[in-house]
């Protein structure tokens, strides 16, 4: 009987002991399951992915106008763009703007001119197909973000700076969206296009972007 | 809108420039070397009378090529004209001629890669993924770009006879060849690429220039000179208004027949009387039939609302 109970004695012990080896080890787990959630959920709250987005062709244009004889304007516009943004809200210099155009879509709403307009005297779009904007610097300004980047067209780089202003995004249809506009100067002679065909066409012409992207 | 005047004044200071050059050059040449030397100079002569004839007409037009060169145009003028000239002095200056004329065909073969270098044409995969050619079809414009002119030196090296009968076929094949680069020269120029066109009347105005001086002071060297030019110049601006002009391949293909008629038909050893009027004759009808006048009446009816 003795024997039996020290040994029922004995039992209860072990069993005890595992009881609470198992207790401690349950709250180790979930210490370090706590701990890993703090940590995810604090890490996702102090570094918040950039926004990416891609250039909506449909909701978006690349327009651009010059004089014609001083006295008016010409305006036309390039039917096919590419471009992509990446939007670091906390850290706008982070973020990055690129947009790719392809010259051969040049539209003025006359077939002889567009003709014109993408042979060597003008676009030269045999030899130079795309114009291009990269963004090198970006700082968030009131109402947007001033871009600056390497702006190449006619097989000439130059670093402009622009202004984007808008950047606000919302979602529609489970779309993410962001849109931006802006407008730039460039003269003509700058990006060595032929001095001679300037003539009646102004040397500066004004871009108008007013792009979307959709989140990809 | 060109300026026809500065156009004009253009070709005509480039035929001025080179001829005179040419006279300057050509009689001492001709009195104080003897033998293969003497047959040499006047040859100098003629491409010293062409450099500087298309020198003084580009300045008088104001054409410079512009630096990086970036430009087909640019490229030709900067690089495809010099490497030209350059294998024809060398192959002047080489005692066995017969035998080395192959600087001229490897200069020439070289000018369409110089031509289209950088362009969409050579392009086999774009960063935008807006162009991307097949392999296939990269390797196949170099080499039949690279083949066009080679057969146009070709074809200017034929009948090398100096002849006096000789002399003026070549002259008149050389001159119908040199209507044919004016012409092409004009198509351009009508398709919208107005800066090749007007680029290539230096051309046609030094080689123009060469040529009467070759005729007049009956020297048949000079007249192959200006034959071997007129080819080269008629292929380059081929190339140039069809790759990145409006000149398509059946205007393209009309104005290089013109040119090849002549050069083809008209043979040192025959009487060229009868025959030189029917190629003329056949020539013309090409030119201004089938590619001209149709090339006026698109620009017309093409660019009339713009003009008007």
């Amino acid at each position: 009987m003795q024997q039996s109970d020290r040994r029922c004695a004995q039992f209860r012990q072990i069993e005890v002991l595992s009881r609470s080896n198992l207790a401690m080890l349950i709250s180790r787990l979930f210490q370090i399951n706590a701990l890993l959630l703090m940590t995810l959920v604090c890490g996702t709250a102090t570094a918040a992915p950039a926004e990416e987005y891609v250039y909506d062709l449909v909701h978006s244009s690349v327009s651009f106008k010059a004089r014609h004889l001083d006295i008016s304007w010409i305006h036309g516009r390039f039917n096919e763009v590419d471009g992509k943004f990446s939007i670091d809200r906390e850290d706008p210099s982070k973020s990055s703007f690129q947009l790719t155009i392809k010259a051969d879509s040049v539209d003025t709403a006359n077939a002889a001119r567009d003709e014109h307009l993408r042979q060597p005297d003008y676009f030269d779009t045999k030899q130079f197909p795309t114009i291009e904007f990269r963004s090198t610097k970006v700082k968030a300004i009131e109402g947007g973000y001033e871009v600056t980047g390497d702006f190449t067209m006619h097989g000439v780089t130059r670093s402009i700076t622009i202004e984007l202003m808008g950047g606000k995004a919302i979602e529609s249809r489970g779309v993410r969206r962001v849109g931006f506009s802006t407008e730039l100067r460039l003269k003509r002679s700058d990006y060595k296009f032929d001095p001679k065909a300037i003539g009646p066409i102004g040397d500066e012409a004004i871009v108008i972007i007013d792009c979307e992207g959709m989140s990809q | 809108m060109p300026d026809l005047w500065l156009l004009t004044a253009s070709f005509v200071t480039a035929m001025l420039t080179a001829g005179l050059v040419c006279l300057a050059t050509l009689p001492r040449a001709g009195r104080s070397v003897s033998g293969h030397r003497g047959a040499v100079r006047p040859q100098l002569a003629a491409l010293s009378g062409l450099a500087s004839g298309v020198l003084s007409g580009m300045a008088m037009q104001g054409i410079v090529p512009a630096l990086p060169l970036v430009s087909g145009l640019d490229r030709w003028l900067a690089i495809g004209l010099p490497l030209l000239l350059l294998a024809d002095v060398v192959r002047c200056c080489w005692s066995l001629q017969k035998f080395i004329s192959w600087p001229r065909y490897l200069a020439a073969a070289a000018i369409a890669i110089v031509i289209l270098f950088g362009s969409v044409h050579l392009q086999v995969e774009s960063d935008a993924g807006l162009w991307a050619g097949s392999p296939a079809a990269v390797v196949l414009t170099v080499v039949l770009s690279g083949i066009l002119m080679m057969l146009l030196t070709g074809l200017a090296d034929r009948d090398r006879d100096a002849s006096e009968l000789n002399r003026l076929a070549a002259g008149v094949r050389t001159g119908l060849a040199l209507c044919a680069l004016q012409t092409a020269a004009v198509v351009v120029m009508l398709g919208g690429w107005i800066g090749c066109g007007a680029a290539a009347l230096p051309l046609t105005g030094a080689c123009g220039g060469v040529l009467l001086i070759g005729l007049a002071a009956r020297q048949r060297s000079l007249v192959d000179v200006a034959s071997h030019w007129v080819c080269w110049s008629l292929g380059g601006v081929i190339l140039l208004g069809h790759f990145f002009g409006r000149l398509t391949i059946p205007q393209a293909g009309m104005i290089l027949a013109a040119a090849a008629i002549p050069l083809v038909a008209i043979r040192g050893n025959q009487s060229i009387r009868a025959k030189v009027l029917g190629v003329w004759a056949l020539v013309a009808v090409v030119l201004f039939l089938s590619v001209l006048i149709p090339a006026v009446l698109e620009f017309q009816r093409r660019m009339s609302v713009l003009l008007s």
